[in-house]
């Protein structure tokens, strides 16, 4: 995996557009500059990894496209539109979901509760509970989310997040602390996902899952863009490997 | 064993609930008053609950709209002589366009800024009602007394279907959406806009509702008192009573309210008789205690050990 | 710039109490800073401490002006009584086990001062008479208010910047976690505020009662006035108390003057709303959405 795919191109209808663009956005907190004029462009269908080092400013841009933070500059476009400062729950209207860090399911309500609320359609139960016997998460859907394990609390997150459809998900290090089949588990998942339409752009620091899985690679460093490509090109790039490795 | 539980409890309910009906008709005066306080606390409590309850946004001035529904409805019927029914409804209408209003910069806030804010609202509302400005309308601190008119009877029947319809409404609430996202509100109210919920739509809209029936209980009881006034219609001991009562039934629950409402205005009575001056103070001692020991609320405590069903219905 | 004579002089006299409540406001923000609890039986310190003087002066004829440091000490002990057995137990819980176990003391301890002193109202009068300052009239208990504030905050700012424990404080209430692991212990941290914050009040407390009434359910005025500042500066900034109490003097007292007296009693649930509205985090809080 990893290459373009030449089926997907054919049958994807927005075949090269571009889903959301990013321009010179900018964001600073008093005197630290978190992100300085990133500027680059996710296409429709594709996943996308976002790497960098720590403090990059990799979380700090998820949450500006959510509409967490406001922009000190520049633009975020989305299906055409700017979505700058907009409140997070209007960004998730327009189609845009996402993860995070450390899973922020709601503890105190069930599965099927946690799924229950974020959906948008008539027939919500009924999603639900095909989404939970897609995660394999349909025996638990009576209990609190807080009795999970870390793994299932992650997987829940991600399921969750599509009962709202949206078209681009943004995935805050989804195989971070998990098992290596938990994270093959959701890594199809996310592939399986791809291929009904959905784009991803996901941060990791595992770089096996960056480069097994990505289409193409951004990558940042104290706040700027320092390299765009597939997985090849990145892994070889100077700046890259400066950045990582300080060599 | 839960099974027995499970079943008495159903008896209690029920006996309780037809005790309340018949209560007028069957007590003397006194036993019937007490009836009636208890239906009027619950209200109160079940009222504060609809919003803190399920959003969290814990509600330090509840009192302003139990107040403004009482102002309303004395207002309404002393110098307009409007019919009961519609002065009673008149004082929820108020109290809910009062939370509307204030809804907007108000609910925008979190956590303890709202909680606080909520408590100089109430007595600010307290303090507007009392300044000269207003005396036309509210006759500031001489008050307002007046007659209404109704029989006990009456009062005492508005006071129960007030309170059959806050718990119904409760009911509706915590098995829908809506329910569930003021839920998500509560557990992680970033997390849940990440998803679409609009927070401050929702949190208005609990608001507006809680305050509705608070001020709709305020009218009631005016026609019960015949009297308003700023100091003692707008008393904070009727926003801490009827919070200890929630807290100590559990908060978030649809019965809870009911039991704690029941058990501390019986409780009250009891103390009043006895301590009437530090009656506040075993208040605070009891919210204080629950909230180290049993802060769940009974209720809450029975679902765990499931002595009551778990579920959101009760 | 030309001030008519009625406004300058509400002005000057608005910094005299704002600065009496900045020693209220500065205890509460220190509180909360340290363990993001808004400690809602604050103001019942500041009762305290009022009734602490007056009792003392009544009763022992002591000085009330000596009352000021009795009633920092006393406070500063209820406050760590308070703290260690109650407060701590519900640190880490959230938001709402703070609120309400704050509020439930605070209900019992006005209520107890209720019961035992009953409502009648008092006053130390002690020291009468005003002085002129800057050609406006100010009442010497406004000056010595003042004199203490400046004094205690100015300690309070000494105490936090060069001592281990102040040190100790500063870090524990940027990061607790961090402080923790770096070998602090927050606990203690966490109670030496929180008696801090008491004892702050208390001594506001003995200023009260030489400058305005004394009544046991005086308590929650203070902590609404005390409340609307901290969010006018920004929860959990000193500084940005410390000017919001300035300026919330000036506003009280302007409001005062220009309006009637009772209305500059709903002075802080305008500043409130307005803030809310405005800018949540107040002057100095994090920009956040």
């Amino acid at each position: 995996m990893g290459g373009e795919d030449e089926e997907n191109l054919k049958m994807s209808p927005f075949e090269g557009e571009h889903i959301l663009q990013l321009q010179d956005v900018t964001k600073s907190f008093g005197s630290l500059i978190a992100l300085n004029k990133c500027s680059f462009a996710l296409e429709r269908n594709r996943i996308t990894g976002l790497i960098g080092p720590n403090g990059a400013g990799k979380t700090t841009l998820f949450n500006l496209i959510t509409g967490f933070f406001t922009t000190d500059g520049g633009q975020i476009i989305f299906k055409g539109h700017e979505i700058n400062n907009l409140r997070p729950y209007r960004i998730a209207e327009r189609g845009i979901g996402r993860t995070f860090q450390i899973t922020r399911v709601f503890p105190k309500m069930t599965l099927m509760e946690n799924l229950i609320v974020a959906a948008r359609v008539k027939n919500r139960d009924e999603r639900a509970l095909e989404l939970l016997e897609l995660a394999g998460l349909i025996d638990l859907r009576g209990e609190y989310a807080s009795d999970l394990s870390y793994g299932q609390q992650k997987l829940l997150a991600l399921i969750r997040v599509l009962m709202f459809d949206p078209d681009l998900i943004l995935l805050d290090e989804p195989a971070a602390g998990i098992n290596p089949t938990m994270q093959n588990k959701i890594m199809e998942l996310i592939h399986k996902l791809k291929e009904g339409g959905k784009t991803f752009l996901i941060i990791e620091h595992d770089m096996k899952v960056i480069m097994g899985h990505s289409d193409k690679v951004v990558v940042l460093n104290f706040g700027e863009k320092i390299a765009e490509g597939t997985g090849e090109e990145i892994k070889n790039n100077e700046e890259v490997l400066k950045a990582y490795f300080g060599r | 064993m839960n099974r027995l539980i499970k079943q008495v409890g159903l008896i209690l309910l029920i006996a309780f609930s037809g005790m309340m009906v018949i209560a007028p008709l069957v007590f003397d005066r006194a036993d019937a008053t007490l009836a009636y306080l208890i239906l009027y606390f619950i209200a109160l409590a079940s009222s504060w609950n609809i919003l803190s309850g399920f959003t969290g946004y814990i509600n330090f001035g509840h009192v302003a709209f139990m107040g403004i529904g009482m102002y309303a409805t004395a207002i309404s019927m002393a110098d307009f002589s409007l019919w009961w029914p519609l002065a009673w409804v008149l004082g929820g209408v108020f109290a809910a366009a009062y939370a509307l209003i204030l809804g907007f910069p108000v609910l925008r806030t979190r956590g303890p800024y709202f909680a606080i804010t909520m408590l100089a609202v109430a007595e600010g509302t307290r303090v507007l009602f009392g300044t000269k400005y207003l005396e036309p309308i509210t006759r500031a601190g001489d008050g307002i007394a007046f007659s209404s008119g109704i029989s006990f009877q009456t009062k005492y029947y508005g006071m129960l279907v007030t309170v059959a319809l806050c718990v119904w409404v409760t009911y509706k609430i915590s098995t829908s959406q809506f329910g569930l996202r003021l839920m998500a509100i509560r557990e992680d109210e970033e997390a849940a806009e990440s998803m679409g919920i609009n927070s401050t739509r929702l949190k208005i809209s609990a608001f507006v509702i809680s305050a509705f029936f608070a001020g709709l209980t305020g009218g009631i009881h005016s026609t019960f008192l015949h009297y308003v006034d700023p100091f003692h219609t707008f008393n904070l001991q009727f926003t801490i009573i009827p919070i200890v009562m929630a807290v100590f039934g559990g908060v978030g629950t649809v019965l809870g309210p009911v039991i704690g409402g029941t058990v501390l205005q019986v409780l009250n009575d009891f103390i009043w008789s006895h301590f009437l001056q530090l009656n506040m103070a075993v208040f605070g001692v009891v919210l204080a205690a629950l909230v180290l020991f049993l802060p769940q609320g009974l209720l809450e405590w029975m679902k765990e050990r499931r002595w009551v069903e778990k579920t959101r219905r009760i | 710039m030309e001030l008519s004579p009625v406004i300058y002089n509400a002005l000057i006299v608005g910094i005299f109490i704002g600065s009496i409540y900045g020693l209220i406001a500065v205890g509460l923000s220190l509180v909360y800073g340290v363990m993001r609890v808004v400690n809602i039986a604050h103001g019942e310190f500041v009762m305290l401490g009022a009734f602490l003087t007056f009792f003392a002066w009544r009763l022992l004829g002591i000085n009330p002006i000596i009352s000021i440091v009795i009633a920092l000490v006393v406070l500063f002990f209820i406050g760590l009584i308070i703290h260690r057995f109650l407060v701590e137990r519900v640190i880490g819980k959230p938001m709402l086990s703070s609120l309400m176990l704050t509020f439930g003391i605070s209900i019992f301890i006005w209520n107890t001062a209720q019961a035992i002193f009953t409502t009648n109202i008092k006053a130390v009068s002690y020291l009468g008479g005003s002085v002129t300052f800057l050609g406006v009239n100010i009442a010497k208990s406004y000056i010595l208010g003042f004199g203490i504030a400046v004094l205690l905050v100015a300690a309070l700012f000494a105490f936090l910047k060069f001592s281990r424990w102040g040190k100790a404080i500063r870090a524990t209430s940027q990061n607790d976690e961090v402080a923790l692991v770096c070998g602090i212990d927050t606990k203690k941290v966490r109670t030496l505020s929180f008696a801090l914050g008491a004892a702050f009040a208390g001594s506001a407390g003995a200023v009260v009662s030489m400058t305005w009434f004394i009544f046991p359910q005086m308590g929650f005025n203070y902590l609404a006035k005390a409340f609307a500042i901290i969010v006018l500066g920004g929860l959990g900034s000193i500084p940005g108390a410390l000017i919001g109490s300035l300026i919330y003097g000036a506003a009280e007292s302007l409001t005062g003057q220009i309006l009637e007296a009772r209305m500059s009693q709903v002075v802080p649930f305008v500043i409130l709303a307005t803030i809310l509205v405005i800018k949540p985090s107040g002057l100095f809080g994090a920009r956040e959405r």
